[in-house]
C-alpha cells in the first residue's frame, strides 16, 4: 500500500518535470525570438513585449512562473537525492519542497497578477 | 541495455543535466529579480516608468550584464536540448529516427544560440537614439 503510493507520487513528479521542462523550452525559443525585435526600434520592441501586460498574458506569466518554479524545485530535489544521498528522506523532502513552492507560487502569482511587479 | 558508471555518453549527459540545472537556479533567479523587480539605476532606480526598450538597452549596454545574459542563454540552450534528447531517447526507438531527431535538436540548439547572440551582442548606449529614430 505504502510502496504503491510512493511510486505514484514519484511517477507524477517525473511526468510533471518532463511537462514543465518542455513547456519552458518552448517559452525559451519564443522569448529569444522576441529579443530580435530590439533591432526593429523602440516602438516595435515595446509593442512586442507589452502584449505581456494584457490580462490574459498575466495569467500565462503566472503559469510560466509556476512551471519554472516546479521544475527548479523538483530539479534541486533530484540533485539532492542523486548526489547527496537524500533517498531515505525522499517523501518528507518531496512534500516539504512542494509545500514551500506552492506557497511561493501563490505569492508570486499574486504579485504578477496584481501588477505589483512591473 | 548496457549501463556503465563511467565512460558512457549517457552518463555525462545525465551529469551535466544536473550541473547545468543547479547553475540555472542561480541565473534564473537573477534574471527574474532583474527583469521584474528592478529598473536600471541609470534610469533613476526602482520607480522609473520608462519604456521597456529603454530599460533593456540600458541593462544590456553594461558588458558584464550582457555577458551574464549570454552565459544564461548558453546554459539554458544546453540544458533544454540535452533534456529534449533525454526524452527523445526514451520515446523514439528506431535508429534512423533517433539520429534524425538528434540532428534536429542540435540544429535547433545552434539556431537558438545564434539568434540569441545576434539579438543582444551589438547593443550599446547608441541604441537609445537609434531605436527612437527607427520609430520615426
Ligand atoms: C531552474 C533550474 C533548473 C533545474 C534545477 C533543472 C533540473 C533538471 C534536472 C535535474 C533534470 C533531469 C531530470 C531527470 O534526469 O529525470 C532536468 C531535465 C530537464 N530540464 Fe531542467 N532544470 C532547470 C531549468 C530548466 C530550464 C530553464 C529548462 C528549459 C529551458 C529546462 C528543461 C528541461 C528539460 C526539457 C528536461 C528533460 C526532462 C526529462 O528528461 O524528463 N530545465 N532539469
Ligand atoms: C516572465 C518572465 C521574464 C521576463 C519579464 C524576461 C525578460 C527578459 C528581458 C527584458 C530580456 C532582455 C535582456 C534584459 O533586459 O535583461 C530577456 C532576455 C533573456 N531571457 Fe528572459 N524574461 C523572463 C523569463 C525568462 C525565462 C523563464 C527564461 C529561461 C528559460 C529566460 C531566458 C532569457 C534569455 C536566455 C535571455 C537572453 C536572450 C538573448 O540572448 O537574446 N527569460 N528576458
Amino acid at each position: 500500500m505504502f510502496l504503491r503510493y510512493k511510486w505514484e507520487t514519484g511517477m507524477l513528479a517525473w511526468a510533471m518535470h518532463r511537462l514543465t521542462g518542455v513547456a519552458v523550452t518552448f517559452y525559451l525559443f519564443l522569448h529569444v525570438y522576441t529579443m530580435t525585435k530590439l533591432h526593429d526600434g523602440e516602438a516595435a520592441y515595446n509593442t512586442a513585449v507589452s502584449a505581456f501586460s494584457q490580462p490574459m498574458w498575466k495569467a500565462a506569466e503566472a503559469l510560466l512562473f509556476g512551471a519554472v518554479l516546479y521544475h527548479a524545485v523538483n530539479g534541486v530535489r533530484i540533485v539532492l537525492v542523486d548526489f547527496f544521498g537524500a533517498a531515505r528522506q525522499q517523501r518528507r523532502l518531496f512534500w516539504g519542497m512542494m509545500g514551500a513552492s506552492a506557497a511561493a507560487f501563490v505569492l508570486g502569482s499574486w504579485l504578477i497578477i496584481s501588477h505589483a511587479v512591473h | 541495455m548496457a549501463v556503465r558508471a563511467t565512460g558512457n555518453a549517457g552518463h555525462w549527459s545525465w551529469y551535466f543535466q544536473r550541473v547545468t540545472g543547479i547553475a540555472l537556479v542561480l541565473t534564473l533567479a537573477a534574471h527574474f529579480a532583474v527583469n521584474h523587480f528592478m529598473r536600471p539605476p541609470e534610469a533613476g532606480g526602482a520607480d522609473w516608468a520608462g519604456s521597456l526598450y529603454h530599460a533593456a538597452v540600458l541593462r544590456l549596454s553594461n558588458p558584464l550584464y550582457k555577458g551574464f545574459e549570454l552565459t544564461f542563454l548558453m546554459l539554458a540552450t544546453y540544458h533544454a536540448c540535452n533534456g529534449l534528447w533525454a526524452i527523445g531517447r526514451d520515446v523514439v526507438t528506431r535508429p534512423l529516427a533517433r539520429t534524425a531527431l538528434f540532428m534536429l535538436i542540435v540544429l535547433a540548439g545552434f539556431a537558438l544560440a545564434v539568434v540569441g547572440w545576434t539579438a543582444i551582442l551589438p547593443i550599446d548606449q547608441d541604441w537609445l537614439a537609434r531605436g527612437a529614430a527607427a520609430t520615426q
